[in-house]
């Protein structure tokens, strides 16, 4: 057998192992330092008013001006590359009648093409409420571009809270357009 | 002797084992695979399962071909690159419409493809030209072989890992 063979096996052995140690020791820095958690609102606050963007709407290719809407809205961030979305999507759905009976406006903020969010968003109902935008655009209302995500604003444009979808906010938010849905019933 | 002979039995070796990790990683991820074929690579669900049985199949049995490694290996080794030409350039076509493939090619990873592994399929393919341009009949000692197939081994481990390699190299990765 050659010599040569010999070299060679043992010079990717030893690179084996530097490469092996080193990246032992980047993931010993890892569990060391664990990344924090970003903070999904980024440098919004709640209080705040939002920054003004607009983008086009998929349905007429007009351009919209999301500062313009006097009612309080619910600004959705969903993607089609993420399954819990899909799931949202149904029950974004069921609560589109009762949103609109409180005066509350959907807008389902997007950066996919028009396509793309039209098979995601399948009724044309949802669709007409979506908004696509610039990612410049987008980062400033979801900086972390996190997903099922949202935001409630009032009618003064000031964000009124924000975070994922089917967190606490969310659900009182749910519930709050549940209990009006039986005021209404019962006057 | 040449050392040619040597790398070209490394890279033979590392064919088959790709494709036995293939197979294998298949099979413990089999659902998972077919989901994805039917998601990812718009497979028809009624053939999805053929498909992955298929693929599995003759995974398996590119590598024992080629691990034969007898009159029938160089077409084996053919095989086993228009393989990854096809199955590269599926992925390319869908990862250029910006869609979210994922392959599981491999077993359970929870990712997406990303563009290293398709830099990855192209490092192989790469390899497995070579070997097809320059494969010859000469034998070699055990003892070398058992070294090849060693060093088959860690590359194997290294191709099948590219992404997660490359990844962690970057202090902050998740």
């Amino acid at each position: 057998m050659d010599n040569q063979l010999i070299y060679f096996v043992l010079l990717v052995l030893c690179f084996s192992v530097a490469l092996n140690l080193k990246l032992t020791f980047n993931l010993l820095h890892l569990v060391r330092n664990p990344p924090e958690a970003e903070d999904p609102l980024g440098h919004l606050t709640i209080g705040a008013p939002i920054p003004g963007i607009s983008g086009v709407s998929p349905v007429t290719d007009k351009a919209v001006d999301l500062s313009l809407t006097v009612k309080p809205q619910v600004l959705l961030f969903l993607s089609s590359r993420c399954p819990v979305c899909k799931e949202k999507l149904a029950e974004i759905d069921s609560l589109l009648p009762l949103a609109q009976q409180a005066g509350v406006e959907f807008c389902f903020i997007s950066l996919e093409s028009k396509n793309r969010l039209g098979a995601f968003l399948q009724s044309p109902i949802l669709s007409s409420l979506a908004v696509i935008v610039e990612e410049k655009d987008y980062k400033q209302l979801n900086p972390t571009l996190s997903s099922p995500f949202y935001l409630f604003i009032d009618h003064e444009q000031k964000l009124q809270a924000g975070g994922t979808i089917g967190d606490e906010d969310w659900l009182a938010f749910v519930a709050q357009l549940n209990e009006l849905q039986l005021e209404e019933e019962f006057a | 002797m040449d050392m040619q002979l040597y790398f070209l039995e490394v890279i033979r070796l590392l064919a088959a084992f790709i494709m036995l990790v293939a197979a294998w990683g298949k099979c413990q991820a089999f659902a998972l695979f077919q989901t994805n074929l039917i998601e990812s690579f718009r497979v028809p669900a009624s053939l999805s399962k053929a498909m992955t049985l298929g693929i599995i199949a003759m995974e398996l049995l590119l590598a024992i071909f080629i691990l034969a490694n007898n009159h029938l290996t160089d077409t084996a080794m053919w095989m086993t690159l228009a393989a990854f030409i096809i199955f590269t350039l599926a992925v390319i076509v869908r990862f250029s419409q910006n869609e979210l493939v994922k392959c599981n090619c491999f077993g359970a990873e929870n990712r997406p493809v990303s563009a290293l592994d398709i830099v990855r399929n192209l490092l192989m393919m790469a390899l497995l030209i070579y070997y097809l341009l320059f494969s010859s009949a000469a034998a070699l000692v055990m003892e070398a072989q058992t070294l090849c197939a060693l060093l088959a081994a860690i590359f194997c481990i290294c191709m099948v890992n590219f992404h997660d390699i490359a990844m962690s190299f970057n202090k902050n990765w998740v």
